[in-house]
């Protein structure tokens, strides 16, 4: 009985994983969708009517699903514009706010803190929309991982998970 | 003490170890201080009232101009393009910074600076009362008469200016005043960061010419008041109201009335006899000293 209930766990356990991987991969596409909309409505709010960035972000922190709290926390961070830069803000906002995405898409998000504010409004809707792009690029390949590996990763920590218990039984 | 409240408030745009090293300053010298000079790779300097630059020894980098105007603007600089145009932001409590450096211009206006050379904070400072010795001369028969206050940059052509409109609201005589740079009221959420006395009623944000005839058509003033006059639109605005009966009250570039003549754009006003009064401010020392000279 009680290896039953063992083997169960292991096998529960690495099943687990390969599916914490595959819902991983989904976060990281939501993720990466999310912030793609939300600079669409920031290039248009710019382009528009030159929304102050504080504006901006607030808009931001309230209709951009899982890049809410990152705008939260830009906002928020507005009011240590006396001691930092806006860059180094929104950098810190993207490390404290644990996204699902890998090194080269944090240091693609980062590229925003650099652009937000320096320009008028049309030139900053221009370089946003640039940096849409290359999410965007960012979003197909995360996508594609999602359905390659997403079940994939299931497999493998269920197959994982048997193997598991075959040796140790 | 004002002067160095105003000083303290005027430099909070600046970064932190600048703010910093400025404010180590001795007050003495701070209750002198009219502007600040930021230059990217020389340093920071505060001019006082006699023009004279005190170096203030701390290295000024390019970044810490681009952190000035970061935070003057709030990282927004999309919101104050327009203003930017003009080569200065006005900031909150009437300062102004004025930009130097390399413009990116599209159709013939400049849209931002690619790279900032220098800064000029111009700070502030009521000072109640200067119009007190002037007023007088200004009157005739309990009626204000429209007067050119004018003088070369940074005399305090606005201080006075805006001190006649408060000590004239005290009088009980109505001024609609067209701010398009927010210079003389400092308009935040409506209400004049500065004083500009009970009775004026402000435009601001929009160019003058079109201030001047929405206040006459809209408020109507008994003196119409716009600080500098550089455009045919304030010519004609003015023009117009003094037209209508209204006096007016306003500034120009200039050190002496024939310079002004010369110039183009003024020469209606004079041509009209729109002034009957002319103030012009002279500097000795450090002090300012103010002649009325009645036109004819």
């Amino acid at each position: 009985m009680i290896r039953l209930l063992g083997s169960l766990l292991v096998t529960g356990a690495c099943l687990w994983a390969g599916w914490s991987r595959r819902q991983w991969y989904r976060r990281r596409r939501q993720t990466l969708s999310d912030f793609c909309h939300a600079f669409a409505r920031m290039e248009a709010e710019l382009s528009e009517h030159e929304t102050e960035t504080a504006a901006l972000l607030s808009l931001m922190a309230t209709g951009a699903g899982r890049a809410e709290p990152f705008f939260r926390r830009c906002l928020g961070g507005m009011e240590q514009l006396e001691y930092r830069p806006f860059s180094e803000i929104w950098m810190n906002a993207l490390t404290q706010s644990d996204l699902p995405l890998r090194q080269e898409e944090l240091a693609l998000l980062g590229r925003g803190g650099r652009l937000l504010g320096r320009y008028d409004g049309k030139a900053q809707a221009l370089l946003l929309s640039q940096l849409r792009r290359e999410m965007e690029r960012c979003l197909e390949h995360a996508r594609e991982e999602e359905r390659r590996q997403g079940k994939t990763a299931v497999l493998l920590g269920l197959t994982a998970g048997l193997m598991a218990v075959m040796l140790l039984n | 003490m004002e002067r160095i409240e105003a000083v303290q408030a005027a430099v909070s745009v600046l970064p932190r170890e600048l703010r910093l090293a400025l404010l180590a300053c001795p007050k003495g010298q701070q209750s002198h201080w009219e502007e600040i000079r930021l230059r990217a790779g020389r340093g920071m300097s505060c001019v006082d009232g006699t023009g004279g630059e005190e170096p203030v020894n701390l290295p000024v980098t390019a970044e810490d101009l681009r952190l000035t105007v970061e935070l003057a603007t709030r990282a927004s600089l999309q919101s104050v393009s327009e203003k930017l145009a003009a080569g200065f932001l006005p900031l909150k409590g009437g300062h102004r910074l004025g930009l130097c450096g390399t413009a990116a211009i599209r159709e013939g206006r400049i849209l931002h600076f690619r790279a900032l050379s220098s800064l000029n904070l111009r700070i502030a400072c009521p000072v109640p009362g200067i119009g007190a010795a002037v007023l007088p001369d200004l009157m005739e028969s309990g009626r204000f008469q429209s007067t050119l206050i004018l003088a070369p940059p940074g005399e305090g052509k606005t201080t006075l200016l805006r001190d006649l409109i408060r000590l004239l609201g005290l009088r009980g005589i109505r001024t609609g005043l067209a701010d398009e740079r927010g210079e003389v009221a400092s308009l935040h959420q409506g209400a004049p960061q500065l004083d500009v006395g009970p009775l004026a009623d402000v435009v601001d944000g929009c160019p003058k010419g079109e201030g001047l005839m929405l206040l006459l058509r809209a408020m109507s003033p008994q003196v119409l008041a716009a600080d500098e006059i550089t455009h045919p639109d304030d010519v004609s605005a003015l023009c117009q109201g003094a037209n209508c009966g209204t006096a007016v009250l306003a500034t120009a570039h200039g050190s002496s009335l024939e310079e002004l003549s010369h110039r183009g754009v003024c020469k209606p006003l004079l041509e009209q006899h729109v002034f009957s009064r002319l103030v012009t401010i002279a500097r000795e020392g450090g002090e300012r000293r103010y002649q009325v000279e009645r036109l004819e």
